[in-house]
């Protein structure tokens, strides 16, 4: 049964990852079977025809960043929302969680706007500050969570001053 | 711990109320990064579009004349809006039905403590990995009637009178779709539950076996009140993924819904009126695409909170 499920998976990603080792008649002909000669003529074609390496820099580059961001600052506000007390909690967690339902159409003339309005219209900055951006919904939801559910691990204080057992010792 | 010297409460009002603003509230530094962030990316832009939509604004050139909420009565009489919505609710009830009955089934399956357990974990997981234009292009290629595998597999499996051309009929391109749609969605869904499984104590389900239930009364009553909180998480997320998909149905059917306008989905009608529908000439109706964007925010919030209410409520009963 759970053969079945991983072939079930794995179908659309072997045809794929085959696919992309066999020249364009193979890849007609025999569409599932494995390839004659394995050629790497559609990784070349790719690094260089539809700049791959321009484009994985970038990926890994706006990836890496955003990631980075999101994560430290979705962890501050969730830690400030999960064990601070404060008045606005709720609000804010609402506020922030609230974000998963927004599609992203709305939003994306105005970013644009904002973007030209700040000068950072076609660069690297302005994707990593976005996708920072719709990471925080996503992560302020989890966190929350986790945070909540932390044990407290701050150290037992010890008294200062000697008091006297409140219960009576054992005889 | 107080680190400003006290008042006494007989101090003058002005001293008091400077000491409750001087007040230590190190939760405003801890929540200003990500505030900063989202309500310049987010929380602004969603206003802005709030802003634009109650205008006629074609999206090019100047923004015209504010018509108020006109924008929001054109979209409830709009039919290919409507017929876009119902295409996210069909898409909502088959991801549904198909989430808590498959991905439930397999998360079990794959709760047994055998060391195949990471690597099929894995397995499993891969296609959320994948980013849903990269699925819809394999999916494009997998079901097209020329160079597609599935119609020849079909063939030589023997079930040969069940090819079709799956793009391209309107009554068979949404279920294509929809297919793509669960084979991401399925992973997530099972990799949530098994984590959920991980939750429910070995002690309670050893109890009930000893005290002589059935399997499947040790699922029905034991198991699946535990998952309680996984059951909200996955269908809360599985509704924002229904109603929310974009990319995958784009990259299959584009703005124009292929074949017959049968695949569109809210998204694409919107992305549609924003920015034009491929490449023959259209009127772009930027500010009407906003409306429709914030009926479709409004919708989606409704269904997932109710659901959430729904959900937690029966989550709390049980715990």
């Amino acid at each position: 049964m759970l053969i079945l499920a991983c072939l079930v998976v794995i179908a659309p990603i072997y045809f794929l990852v085959l696919g992309s080792f066999k020249s364009v008649e193979e890849f007609f002909s025999s569409p599932f079977g494995l390839p004659q000669h394995i050629s790497t003529a559609n990784y070349r074609r790719a690094w260089t025809e539809a700049s791959i390496s321009t484009t994985i820099k970038n990926s890994a580059i706006v990836t890496l960043s955003a990631v980075l961001i999101s994560t430290v600052v979705s962890c501050l506000a969730s830690y400030a929302i999960a064990r601070l007390p404060f008045r606005g909690s709720m609000f804010w967690r609402l506020l922030f969680v609230g974000g998963l339902i927004v599609p992203v159409q709305l939003i994306m003339v105005a970013l644009f706007i904002t973007m030209r309005w700040i000068g950072l219209l076609g660069s690297l900055g302005s994707l990593i500050l976005v996708y920072s951006t719709f990471g925080i919904p996503l992560g302020v939801l989890v966190l929350v969570g986790f945070f909540q559910d932390c044990r407290r691990s701050s150290p037992r204080r010890r008294r200062s001053t000697a008091r006297p057992p409140s219960r009576p010792s054992r005889g | 711990m107080e680190l400003t010297p006290d008042v006494p409460a007989a101090a003058p009002r002005g001293r008091r109320i400077a000491k409750a603003i001087r007040r230590p509230r190190p939760h405003i530094w801890f929540l200003l990064p990500a505030v900063v962030l989202y309500l310049g990316f987010f929380i602004l832009p969603t206003l802005a579009s709030y802003w634009l939509a109650m205008y006629d604004w074609s999206g090019l050139g100047p923004i015209g004349s504010f018509i108020g909420f006109g924008n929001f009565r054109k979209v409830f009489v709009d039919a290919e809006f409507r017929s876009a919505a119902l295409h996210n609710l069909w898409i909502f009830i088959a991801l549904f039905a198909m989430t808590n009955t498959l991905s439930l089934f397999l998360a079990i399956l794959l709760d047994r403590k055998s060391w195949m357990r990471g690597p099929y974990r894995a397995i499993i997981f891969l296609p959320y990995i994948l980013s849903p234009v990269v699925t819809g292009f394999i999916f494009e290629i997998l079901l097209s009637p020329n160079i597609g595998v599935v119609n020849p597999a079909l063939d030589a499996v023997g079930l040969g009178s069940l090819q079709h051309t799956w793009l391209a009929d309107p009554n068979t391109a949404l279920a294509a779709i929809t297919v793509a749609l669960a084979w991401q969605w399925n992973a997530l869904a099972t990799v949530i539950f098994m984590a959920g499984l991980q939750n429910v104590p070995p002690e309670m389900r050893e109890a009930a076996v000893t005290d002589g239930a059935t399997t499947r009364n040790v699922f029905r009553h034991v198991t699946l009140p535990y998952l309680a909180p996984a059951f909200t998480v996955v269908n809360v997320l599985l509704a924002i993924f229904a109603f929310r998909a974009f990319d995958l149905v784009y990259v299959i059917g584009g703005a124009i819904g292929a074949p017959n306008g049968a695949t569109l989905v809210m998204g694409t009608v919107i992305y549609g009126n924003a920015f034009g529908k491929g490449s023959y000439v259209d009127t772009t109706r930027m500010s009407y695409a906003m409306a429709q964007g914030i009926v479709l925010f409004v919708v989606l919030g409704i269904v997932a909170a109710t659901l959430l209410v729904y959900l937690s409520r029966r989550e709390r009963r049980v715990y």
